[in-house]
């Protein structure tokens, strides 16, 4: 069954810059004539992963079927390169071995579905706490797959759990005084009946005051999550170092199901154990990777940003 | 080209004729190489997606345990008790995207050309 996995979704991947941005026939940027290769390559490519995506739509329910979890992925996003010389073994076959590491670097993910199937292979069946090495795993495929260091353990601090179920959270007041009507106006995504939540945050108001609200305090509380400091290893006997580590901590935040990822930041601790939820999500989060609360709600990959420069802006990142 | 896998279309692909008229272009074998893998990985959907589409549930995962074999006469056999002139419909399935692909080169000589 491996094999028949492998075979079906062999990729051809190439090896070259697959974020190029060129615009035919000129570079947006700098206006120069873009060469015949790029120009063809982007748009094949383009065909090709439209042709892939529609194929992957239509055949979800047998590829699904056929393997075990555990061989789907090693499987299936392997095979970069194999018209190219290269120098992994794997890429010289459509039959992997199981036991070869996946060279993530020789086979981008370039589509939600590609990242959606490559997930939900590493990940357990059960919404529960993570292994080590599926953490590890997971946590170096997300890294390299978005060009950001991701891990479960930052600063020899982590969280009890990177896997769990998201809810919805309430907007925060970001300074004194503001209310839903400042945070949502016609050109908002999400609606009033959010709400704002009645207490502040962890970390109290964003900004001192509406004037002294920065672009960065408002995109604090647009993506914010909360998270259950308080269940993290340690908190109890450290609470004021992992209060700083928390306090807007960046966190890579990924829906397993559909591939979409954004980079949020600790906003709030929460939610209570017995609400059955493991973190919550603003409802920008929330719209952003189509999470839902209640009956619907489901699980999200959940892991710090090591950003130490603070370079990676806040919202919606896509491959 | 080494390493090229043999599947139980190889043989109907001519990425020959893309070859030749990627030649006329100003491009270096390597950036050849890759642009001819993304032909072949499009074909390959796109004759998966032709076969499983001709295919129930079961025959499915016959087909796909088939599919990897050495023996390609097995696999052909198969298609062709359970598929209405399988290998017309995957040929001309591999044509179109050709001819898709020809045009986008045509296209660009002809750009290059009044440029």
């Amino acid at each position: 069954m491996d094999k028949a996995v492998c075979f079906v979704l062999f990729l051809s991947k190439n090896p070259g810059n697959l974020t190029d941005t060129i615009v035919s026939p000129y570079h947006k940027s700098t206006m120069q004539p873009i060469s015949d290769f790029h120009h063809l390559k982007k748009k094949w490519l383009k065909k090709k992963n439209s042709v892939q995506k529609e194929f992957v739509k239509k055949h979800k329910e047998i590829l699904h079927h056929l393997a075990p979890k555990h061989h789907l992925i090693g499987t299936l996003m392997l095979a970069s390169t194999p018209f190219l010389t290269v120098s992994s073994a794997a890429a010289n076959t459509i039959i992997p071995q199981q036991t070869q590491p996946v060279e993530f670097q020789q086979a981008p993910i370039t589509t939600n579905e590609e990242l959606s199937l490559l997930l939900k292979n590493k990940l357990p069946d059960q919404v529960q706490p993570l292994t080590t090495p599926q953490e590890t795993d997971i946590a170096t495929t997300l890294s390299s797959v978005f060009h950001m260091k991701v891990s479960a353990q930052l600063e020899g601090i982590r969280l009890d759990r990177s896997y769990g179920i998201i809810g919805k959270e309430q907007h925060l007041r970001r300074y004194p005084g503001d209310t839903i009507y400042d945070q949502i106006n016609q050109n908002s995504s999400t609606p009033i009946s959010d709400g704002l939540a009645p207490g502040l945050g962890a970390w109290g108001y964003f900004a001192p005051s509406k004037e002294q609200m920065t672009q960065e305090d408002n995109l604090r509380e647009k993506y914010y999550i909360a998270v259950q400091t308080f269940l993290a290893p340690g908190w109890n006997e450290n609470i004021g170092t992992f209060g700083k580590f928390f306090r807007y901590r960046k966190m890579l935040v990924v829906n397993p199901d559909n591939g979409k990822a954004i980079v949020t930041d600790i906003g709030d601790a929460g939610p209570a154990p017995f609400t059955g939820k493991h973190l919550g999500g603003s409802p920008e989060v929330m719209q952003y990777l189509d999470r839902v609360d209640g009956a619907q709600r489901g699980p999200v990959i959940y892991l710090f940003i090591d950003d130490p420069h603070d370079t990676i802006p806040l919202g919606p990142i896509t491959l | 080209m080494t390493n090229t896998p043999n599947y139980f279309y190889t043989s109907l692909i001519p990425v020959s004729t893309i070859t030749i008229e990627l030649s006329y272009l100003d491009m270096s074998e390597t950036e050849k190489l890759e642009l001819i893998a993304i032909i072949h990985s499009h074909l390959h959907y796109t004759i998966l997606d032709l076969v499983l589409s001709n295919l129930n549930t079961e025959d499915k995962k016959i087909f796909l345990r088939h599919a990897n074999n050495i023996d390609h006469q097995e696999t052909w056999k198969f298609l062709n008790e359970k598929i209405e002139k399988a290998e017309e419909k995957i040929t001309n399935a591999v044509k179109d995207v050709q001819n898709e692909l020809l045009k986008d080169i045509n296209d660009l000589k002809i750009t290059k050309k009044a440029a």
